[in-house]
């Protein structure tokens, strides 16, 4: 048992004031202007109406410290003149900002796509309707498994029945309509009846992705899927493209699904490589939070991938000059460690997911979870186990510590 | 980077100038030009590709684009189009990033 926070309260503890004045180098270089974000994820606050079994944020309560009107148009102008072709908005809950829909008009009056991804608890017709005039596009809606596990793992009873209205709002509304599940230990064995679901709601695209031992998810590590699980779980994903592609919903994995085994050439046969290419944070992913810190991918941890905050220099500047989001421009082979670091495929994978590595080990450079990993620790005979050895401390984007245990596999 | 490609028999990416697919043992025919004007290696992905049952076409499709491949973070695909069935693949110049747990 490890020792440590409370698994109990808070459940949405108060976010810290943004870190400022974070240092940026002198001049960008010639590849921090070849990559440029087409891709932004802005949390537009962190308060939530549903409580997250898996939440990685924390959300709930609202920063303290979180963009005005004003600051957030300012910002959309930043994003449309740096190229950004998409912006999708998130939070906590996104519509739970007064002005989002203020915002939502200034992405697409910029040019730029709005979407959003959304648990859904609080969308009406009326609100769907608002969205689709301020030029919203295309919506996400979270669902994690039938009912009773939807809203075990949204923390909300009801959540289930709300996320299929909200769905439902949203088509009728005009809006493109995706869904999107979290795969772990209690959604896994539901996945093609969450399928059938979003299948009857006329949802065009299913995005999945592992559940990553950040935040509430690190409080419940039994809620996580072991790497041993993958070798159950991608041969029902291939089984379930093939249902996808007969209903005509475009299966999107997560960049945290992965990596270059068997149903590689399957599950990503939509995708210009016919398979993944590492991380694409900082190179055409782009993170905001709702206090303005500039981040490579939306997901990872605030400390230390936050590269500066939009209040202390543009934009331009943090992405061109801040460490953090110069990473993975500049990751190589040598910046791997563990399996990751002699696999076949590390120079193209480079360990996958940053967010999931780092979320485990508290370090990029290592994924153990990996399904040409785990085939190929079982053709050795071996399984590999995370186990973890600390908690996290509790707060908005924070992760605990894992440890690897390699084990035979006994007959 | 090395450029991957997958092998005809078993579907598991292996690297372009493989004579031999390292997970099932199979060989692998050699590059060779596409009418196109793709790589070599993109053309070779294509034969390849052809043997391996779903996704195939798809692939094929994409074969002479050298554009990378895009992930969609937060469950939006990249460039989905709200008046049609299907999203369309983009033009994005790598991956894209994960989803938080959100």
């Amino acid at each position: 048992m490890i020792e440590g926070r409370p698994r109990s309260l808070p459940i949405a503890p108060r976010a810290r004031p943004a870190l400022r004045h974070l240092p940026l180098a002198d001049e960008a270089r010639d590849v921090d202007r070849v990559w440029r974000p087409t891709y932004a994820v802005w949390e537009l606050t962190l308060k939530c109406d549903l409580a997250c079994a898996h939440c990685g944020s924390r959300a709930g309560r609202t920063r303290p410290d979180e963009l005005d009107t004003a600051e957030c148009l300012d910002l959309v102008a930043q994003m449309a003149a740096l190229g950004v072709v998409e912006v999708s908005v998130i939070g906590g809950e996104a519509y739970l900002r007064d002005d989002w829909l203020t915002i939502v008009r200034a992405i697409h009056d910029a040019g730029m796509r709005c979407s959003m991804t959304t648990g859904g608890r609080g969308i009406t017709a009326e609100l769907a309707r608002a969205g689709a005039e301020a030029g919203l596009h295309s919506t996400s809606v979270s669902i994690d498994g039938n009912e009773a596990t939807h809203d075990r793992l949204r923390g909300v009873a009801g959540a289930h029945r709300s996320a299929l209205a909200a769905a439902a709002h949203l088509k009728a509304a005009g809006i493109g309509l995706g869904v999107n599940t979290q795969i772990n230990r209690l959604s896994m064995p539901e996945l093609p009846e969450v399928l059938e679901t979003l299948i009857a709601l006329g949802a065009r695209a299913w995005q999945i992705q592992l559940t990553v031992a950040m935040g509430r998810a690190a409080d419940d590590p039994d809620l996580l899927l072991q790497p041993e699980d993958l070798l159950e779980l991608f041969p029902l994903l291939a089984k379930l493209k093939a249902r996808c592609d007969e209903a005509r919903v475009a299966l999107w994995p997560g960049n945290n699904v992965g990596y270059f085994g068997p149903y590689e050439s399957i599950l990503r046969a939509g995708m210009q490589r016919g398979h993944m290419a590492s991380c694409g944070a900082g190179c055409t992913t782009l993170g905001i939070e709702a206090n303005g810190a500039i981040k490579g991918c939306p997901s990872l941890h605030t400390v230390p991938w936050t590269g500066g905050n939009i209040r202390d220099a543009s934009l331009q500047d943090i992405w061109e000059r801040s460490a953090p989001l110069r990473y993975m421009r500049d990751r190589t082979v040598d910046d791997l460690w563990g399996y990751c670091r002699t696999c076949y495929y590390a120079d193209v994978c480079r360990a996958g997911c940053t967010w999931t590595g780092f979320s485990l080990f508290g370090k990029p450079g290592n994924n153990p979870l990996c399904h040409h990993r785990a085939l190929e620790m079982r053709k050795q005979g071996k399984r590999e186990r995370l186990v973890q050895v600390e908690a996290p401390p509790g707060a908005p984007f924070d992760h605990g510590m894992f440890e690897i245990v390699v084990e035979e596999i006994s007959s | 980077m090395s450029e991957l490609l997958p092998c005809g028999a078993c579907g598991r990416h292996v690297k372009a100038d493989e004579t031999a697919c390292p997970f099932c043992g199979a060989a692998l025919s050699p590059p060779r030009p596409c009418a196109g004007g793709c790589s070599g290696l993109a053309a070779a992905r294509l034969a390849r590709a052809a043997l391996v049952a779903a996704g195939a076409a798809l692939l094929g499709a994409a074969a002479c684009d050298s554009s990378p491949s895009v992930v969609p973070p937060y469950g939006v695909p990249p460039h989905f189009d709200a008046g049609t069935d299907s999203p369309q693949d983009g033009g994005a110049p790598t991956d894209g990033s994960p989803d938080a747990n959100d």
